[in-house]
C-alpha cells in the first residue's frame, strides 16, 4: 500500500465538494417529496424518467469493484478475464425474461418490494419471509465488502492522512444522511451524478492508455514474449468455469433487490424498456475498456502480486501523469469516480435492505401501521443497519469474510420464483420453496464440505456451487410441479 | 416468436461466447487479441445487439398477462 498520498490539496477539496453536494441532493430530495408514503419514499413516487432510470440502473450495476476490481482481475487472468463482459451483459437479458411482466404487475397491484410480487403471487408467508431474509443477507454482505473496499480507496488516496476507519465512518454518514433524507430520489440523483463520473472515468482511463502506451494492439507483441501463456485458449475446465460464471452472475445480480426497486420505480413500459436497451451496450464502455486497462497494464508492469495487481489502474496513471501534463486531474476524477460507484452501490443496496425489513417484516407485525410511521421505521433501520455494517466491516474476522463470498451463490436461488414464478400460472409455493431449500442445502454443503472433512472441490468440474445448487433447484421445481399435477389415484 | 425461442436463442449465444472449440494455440493476433479471444468478443458484441433487438421486438411478448 502506498503512503504518497495520490491526492493532493485540490483532489481533497474537489473530493470535499463531491460529498458535500450529495447531502444537498438529499434535502433536495426531501423537499421534491410529494407525499410521505413507502411508495414515494422508496419508488420515487414510480414515475423516473429514462435520463435517470438508465444512469441508476447503472451506477447500481456497477461497483467500485469495476473501476479496480476488473482490471486488476485482468491483470490476473489475460484475455480470459473477457468472460466479464458477457456476464455482465447477460444480466440485461435476463431482464428480458421477467422485468417486463413484472413492471406491469407493480403498477397493477402497487408493489414496493421483491416480497410484495413473492407473497401476491404465491400467497405464502412462509415463502416471502424466507425469500426476503435470504435477500437481506445477500445484500447485506454487499454492503460489507464495498463498506470495505471505501475505506481502503479513502486510505489510500490520502496517503493515510483519512485513516480505513475514518473514511468508513465518513462516508457512511453521508450516505444514510442523503439516503434518509429525500429516500429512492436522492438515491437516484445522487446515482445519476455518480454514473457520469463512472462512465467519464472508464473513457478517461481507456483513451489515455490508448495514447500514451498505444493500447491492445501494442502491447500484443510484448506480451506474446513475455507471458506466452496467455495466448492458450482456456482448458476444458476453464471453460465450463466460464460458462459457470455467467449463469452465476446472470441469475443472480439480475434479481438483486435493488435493481427490481428500480423496475417498479421506472414511470411507464417504454422507460424502462429503452433504459435496458442502452444498459446492454455499457459493459463494452466500462468492463471492455478496464479489461484492456489490467491488460495493458501488465505489459507495462509485469510481476505484481495480488494486492499490487488491485492497484493497476493507479499504477497506470501515476506512470502516464509523468508524461502527459494533467493526467494528475484525471487522478481525482478516477478517484471521485472509483468513490462515486462504491457509494451508489451502497446507498442502492441499503435502501433495499430498509424497504425488505420495513414492508415484509416490520409491517407484518405491525399490520395497522400508517404510511408515515412505515417511512419513519424505514428510516431508522437505515441507520441502524449502517451502524453495524461500519461496525462489521472494520472489525469481521477474516473468517467470517467468507461469507461474502457466497452472496450470489445463495440469492440465485431466488431466480425460479421470479422467472418461473411470472410465466407458469400453475406453479406452486411449495415448489419453490423445495426447490429453494434444495438449492440452498446443496450450495452451502458444496462450499462448506471441506470444513466437515469431506473432500469436495469448491467448483466441482469446474462448475460453482451455486450453479450446482441452482440445477438442483430447477429440478425440483420441475418434478414437484409435475408430481403435483398427476392423477391421485383411488 | 414464442418466449421459449427467445430465451433459447440467447442462451445459444451465451453459450456460443465460451471458446469452446479452440483446443491448440493459433499463432498471431486480431486487432490485439488471441484468436479465441476475438472471437469471444464478436458473440459478445452479436449478443448485445441481438438482445438490444428482442427488447425492442419482444417486450410485449414477455410483458403479456396471458399466463401459460
Amino acid at each position: 500500500m502506498q503512503n504518497t498520498p495520490l491526492l493532493d490539496t485540490t483532489g481533497i477539496i474537489f473530493m470535499g465538494v463531491y460529498l458535500a453536494s450529495l447531502i444537498l441532493i438529499g434535502v433536495a430530495g426531501r423537499f421534491a417529496r410529494k407525499e410521505n408514503s413507502l411508495s414515494d419514499f422508496y419508488l420515487s413516487g414510480r414515475g423516473m424518467g429514462l435520463f435517470v432510470l438508465f444512469l441508476t440502473l447503472y451506477a447500481t450495476q456497477y461497483s467500485g469493484n469495476t473501476l479496480i476490481g476488473m482490471a486488476g482481475s485482468a491483470y490476473r487472468q489475460g484475455y480470459a478475464f473477457l468472460v466479464s463482459v458477457i456476464f455482465m451483459m447477460s444480466v440485461i437479458g435476463a431482464y428480458l425474461i421477467y422485468a417486463p411482466k413484472l413492471h406491469n404487475r407493480s403498477k397493477k397491484h402497487g408493489y414496493i418490494t421483491v416480497g410484495d410480487y413473492v407473497q401476491h403471487r404465491f400467497g405464502s408467508s412462509v415463502l416471502t419471509v424466507f425469500i426476503t431474509i435470504v435477500c437481506i443477507v445477500a445484500v447485506g454482505s454487499y454492503i460489507l465488502t464495498n463498506l470495505k473496499a471505501i475505506g481502503y480507496i479513502v486510505e489510500v488516496s490520502t496517503g493515510g492522512r483519512v485513516t480505513f476507519v475514518q473514511g468508513i465512518i465518513a462516508l457512511t454518514l453521508v450516505m444514510v444522511i442523503y439516503e434518509t433524507l429525500g429516500g429512492m430520489r436522492s438515491v437516484a440523483w445522487t446515482d445519476a451524478i455518480q454514473g457520469i463520473l463512472l462512465i467519464a472515468g472508464c473513457i478517461f482511463i481507456f483513451c489515455g492508455i490508448e495514447y500514451q502506451y498505444g493500447g491492445i494492439s501494442a502491447v500484443a507483441e510484448t506480451l506474446a514474449v513475455s507471458r506466452p501463456d496467455l495466448w492458450q485458449p482456456p482448458d476444458p475446465e476453464q471453460k465450463r468455469l466460464w460458462l459457470s460464471t455467467i449463469i452465476i452472475i446472470m441469475f443472480g445480480i439480475s434479481i438483486y433487490p435493488q435493481a427490481i426497486q428500480r423496475i417498479y420505480a421506472a414511470k411507464d413500459a417504454k422507460t424502462l424498456r429503452r433504459s435496458f436497451q442502452i444498459m446492454i451496450f455499457m459493459p463494452i464502455v466500462t468492463t471492455f475498456f478496464l479489461v484492456m486497462v489490467g491488460i495493458v497494464g501488465l505489459a507495462r508492469f509485469p510481476g505484481l502480486d495480488k494486492q499490487g495487481s488491485e492497484e493497476i489502474t493507479l499504477l497506470l496513471l501515476n506512470d502516464m501523469s509523468v508524461h502527459i501534463p494533467g493526467v494528475k486531474y484525471f487522478i481525482i476524477l478516477f478517484l471521485s469516480a472509483a468513490v462515486a460507484a462504491i457509494m451508489s452501490t451502497v446507498d442502492s443496496a441499503l435502501l433495499a435492505i430498509s424497504s425488505l425489513f420495513t414492508q415484509d417484516i416490520y409491517k407484518r407485525i405491525r399490520p395497522g401501521a400508517s404510511q408515515s410511521n412505515l417511512t419513519g421505521t424505514g428510516k431508522i433501520f437505515s441507520w441502524v443497519l449502517m451502524a453495524c455494517m461500519a461496525y462489521f466491516a472494520v472489525n469481521l474476522s477474516q473468517t467470517i469474510w467468507r461469507l461474502t463470498e457466497i452472496k450470489l451463490e445463495i440469492l440465485c436461488q431466488v431466480a425460479p420464483a421470479i422467472f418461473l414464478g411470472l410465466h407458469i400460472k400453475s406453479l406452486h409455493s411449495r415448489s419453490i420453496l423445495s426447490g429453494l431449500s434444495i438449492g440452498i442445502c446443496i450450495t452451502l454443503f458444496i462450499m462448506f464440505s471441506n470444513s466437515i472433512g469431506l473432500s469436495i472441490e469448491p467448483k466441482p468440474w469446474g462448475i460453482h456451487a451455486g450453479v450446482w445448487g441452482l440445477a438442483a433447484n430447477f429440478l425440483t421445481v420441475g418434478i414437484t410441479s409435475i408430481y403435483k399435477r398427476m392423477p391421485v389415484k383411488c | 416468436m414464442t418466449k421459449l425461442r427467445v430465451c433459447l436463442i440467447s442462451a445459444f449465444l451465451i453459450v456460443a461466447s465460451v471458446p469452446w472449440f479452440f483446443t491448440e494455440f493459433i499463432s498471431g493476433n486480431i486487432l490485439g487479441f488471441p484468436t479465441w479471444a476475438f472471437y469471444s468478443l464478436c458473440i459478445t458484441i452479436l449478443y448485445a445487439i441481438v438482445t438490444a433487438f428482442f427488447f425492442q421486438r419482444y417486450w410485449s411478448l414477455f410483458a403479456d398477462n396471458n399466463e401459460e
